[in-house]
């Protein structure tokens, strides 16, 4: 994880009035759960954690992701145009910036919702058309159809992404109803995904998460030094795909514990390889069994998608959705599954397209949603995210 | 001790009412458990070419699985693999309905062999087994037979089924006899 971001509490840094000397948030870096109880003065230092908005790279990436996500994406109308698309971001990057140090954002008509920022990161990301919008060639590309895509317009595409992280649904729910506001002169919503993932204090920060699928998910995902030279660009700037990917749950929960094993090709209980005994044990593929099966089936999900080059691994953050179930009380439940790559044609490309060839997985997950946008450089205080591109 | 709260603890442990309650929940149990216990109705192998156990005179070129059910022919993975476990070249599986086959390239010599398949019927469920021929005058097929589904042995399955067949027939008799009983001291 970067250490130019590294996590302040707020009532100490932001000098808010709130009761000063907050205590170290647990999840920061290894503390034990017990320690998130209470800060001095009864501030909570969950609710008052604050996650750095400036640097050269944006925030919301490379941290351990919040509990609570937003993914907000907007169209652009045929009017847009770089100087406009700059206003506007001059505007969002003066929001973000406050909001996540637990300020209100100017104008905020419920500035009684700021103070606990909970983590709150808000990270932009730029879709093909906002680039053409600007006149600019798009650094991004949509990705091609793949077979096992069905998608569904209003999961898909988008000019401007916000990914508004925090690990309260409340702070949430207030910075995308604040950024939405201050966008909606320049865009329009396009779609919004919501999703979850384990709560803070839940488990040991370092613990990997389950999927509403009941899998251990983020397992094979570089950490700390390995984040750099999958993700960052030079210059500070990366990529995201945002993938909405429907799990047939009724379907999945016809499995046996051995079925569930063999289309993942890891253990449900620890996550372990299903050639090893541990989670972290590497996946041996040339492991044959007593009557000479591989190990690890030819078909499982971490077969087909395995990475090994450090340069070309995808940095997953994915979170839950589960929305309300119909009236035969079938879930409607997935993956909001983003990842970040430098470079999305040459890492999340082939992968994908692995993957829809062959994996047994995909009997269970439909990919219902798709956009790309690039996610460019950080900024430093005063400046404005985006000013490379359109400045 | 109050003799009262004896007498009624004796009754309840020690009494008929006690293991016919323990039948009939462990009756209710299997009834509602088994249901989600895979591998009743999912794909078996129903016949094999060589069969297993054969002790063949001249070389198979090819190994044929048919199972009960059809395949999906994405997934079915079929591997032959000689007494050292090394594996024998071989075409990738040609699926046809519910039938796999993998054409064996070269001529395999004498010697004891063990075709192993992992394949997924069309339902999603992951059957895995394997079974042993020999070529020529080999002793005996390397591996004991086996199939497994859902990770437990048909054995183990039939095993489970039977036992909670026998605990419902049982844990049925008791209940219903027991009702007889009661109406007619009623
Ligand atoms: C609902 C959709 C999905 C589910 C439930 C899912 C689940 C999982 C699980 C349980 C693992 C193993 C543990 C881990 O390393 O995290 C895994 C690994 C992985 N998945 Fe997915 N996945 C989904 C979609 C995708 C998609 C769309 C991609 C990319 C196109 C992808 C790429 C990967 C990669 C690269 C790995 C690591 C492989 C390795 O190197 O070991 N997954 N996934």
């Amino acid at each position: 994880m970067t250490s130019r971001r590294h996590l302040l509490t707020g009532a100490a840094a932001a000098g808010l009035g709130a009761a000063a000397g907050a205590g170290v948030v647990a999840a920061a870096h290894g503390d034990s759960p017990a320690r998130v109880a209470a800060a001095p003065g009864g501030q909570p230092a969950l609710g008052t954690a604050i996650v750095a908005f400036h640097g050269a790279r944006q925030a919301g990436v490379a941290e351990d992701p919040p509990a609570h996500a937003a993914f907000v994406a907007f169209t652009l109308p045929a009017t847009a145009d770089r100087r406009g698309l700059a206003r506007m971001m001059r505007l969002l990057t003066d929001d973000a910036a406050r909001l996540t140090r637990g300020e209100p954002a100017l104008g905020d008509t419920d500035a009684t919702l700021a103070p606990l920022p909970a983590r709150l990161t808000v990270t932009f990301g730029f879709g093909p058309g906002l680039y053409r919008a600007a006149g600019l060639r798009p650094p991004v590309a949509d990705l091609p159809a793949f077979r096992i895509d069905r998608l569904e317009q209003r999961w898909s595409g988008g000019d401007l992404l916000l990914q508004v992280c925090a690990d309260d649904p409340l702070t949430v729910a207030h910075t995308q109803r604040m950024l939405i506001k201050d966008t909606r002169p320049f865009a329009a919503v396009r779609w919004v995904q919501q999703g979850f993932r384990r709560s803070p204090g839940i488990h040991a920060p370092d613990h990997t998460q389950r999927n509403v699928m009941g899998q251990l998910d983020g397992t094979a995902n570089p950490r700390g030094a390995e984040i750099d030279p999958a993700v960052w660009n030079e210059d500070g700037s990366t990529t995201i795909v945002v993938r909405r990917m429907r799990a047939e749950i009724e379907k999945w929960d016809m499995l046996s514990v051995a079925d569930k094993e063999n289309a993942v090709g890891r253990r449900l209980d620890t996550g372990a390889p299903l050639s090893g005994t541990q989670e972290h044990d590497e996946p041996d593929f040339t492991k044959l069994d007593d009557s000479g099966l591989p190990a690890m089936p030819d078909f499982s999900h971490v077969t087909r998608a395995r990475v090994t080059d450090p340069a070309l691994k995808l940095l997953r953050r994915p979170y839950n959705y589960d929305g309300v179930p119909n009236a035969a009380g079938h879930p409607d439940a997935g993956l909001i599954f983003a990842s970040f790559q430098k470079d999305i044609a040459r890492q999340f490309v082939p992968v994908q397209q692995r993957l829809a060839d062959k994996d047994l997985l995909n009997e269970w997950i439909t990919p219902i949603g798709s956009a790309v946008f690039a996610v460019p450089p950080g900024c430093a205080e005063g400046g404005w995210i985006g000013e490379q591109v359109l400045g | 001790m109050r003799p009262e709260a004896t007498s009624r603890r004796n009754r309840w442990l020690g009494g008929p009412r006690w293991i016919q309650r323990l039948l009939v929940a462990a009756a209710a149990f299997l009834v509602v458990a088994l249901p989600g216990v895979p591998a009743w109705a999912h794909a078996q192998l129903a016949s094999a070419v060589p069969a297993p156990d054969a002790a063949l005179s001249t070389a198979p070129a090819a190994v044929t699985l048919t199972f009960n059910e059809q395949l999906n022919p994405e997934f079915t993975t079929i591997v032959v693999s000689d007494a050292g476990r090394q594996r024998v070249p071989a075409s990738a599986p040609a699926v046809s309905g519910a039938a796999g086959t993998v054409r064996i390239e070269g001529a395999l010599g004498e010697g004891a062999y063990t075709v192993a398949y992992r394949v997924v019927s069309t339902d999603g469920h992951t059957i895995q087994g394997s079974y042993g021929f020999t070529v020529g005058d080999a002793a005996r097929p390397p591996v004991a037979a086996g199939e497994s589904s859902g990770g437990l042995p048909v054995g183990v399955l039939i095993g489970i089924g039977a036992v909670g067949l026998g605990l419902a027939m049982v844990a049925g008799y008791l209940y219903f006899s027991g009702r007889r009983r009661q109406r007619g001291s009623a």
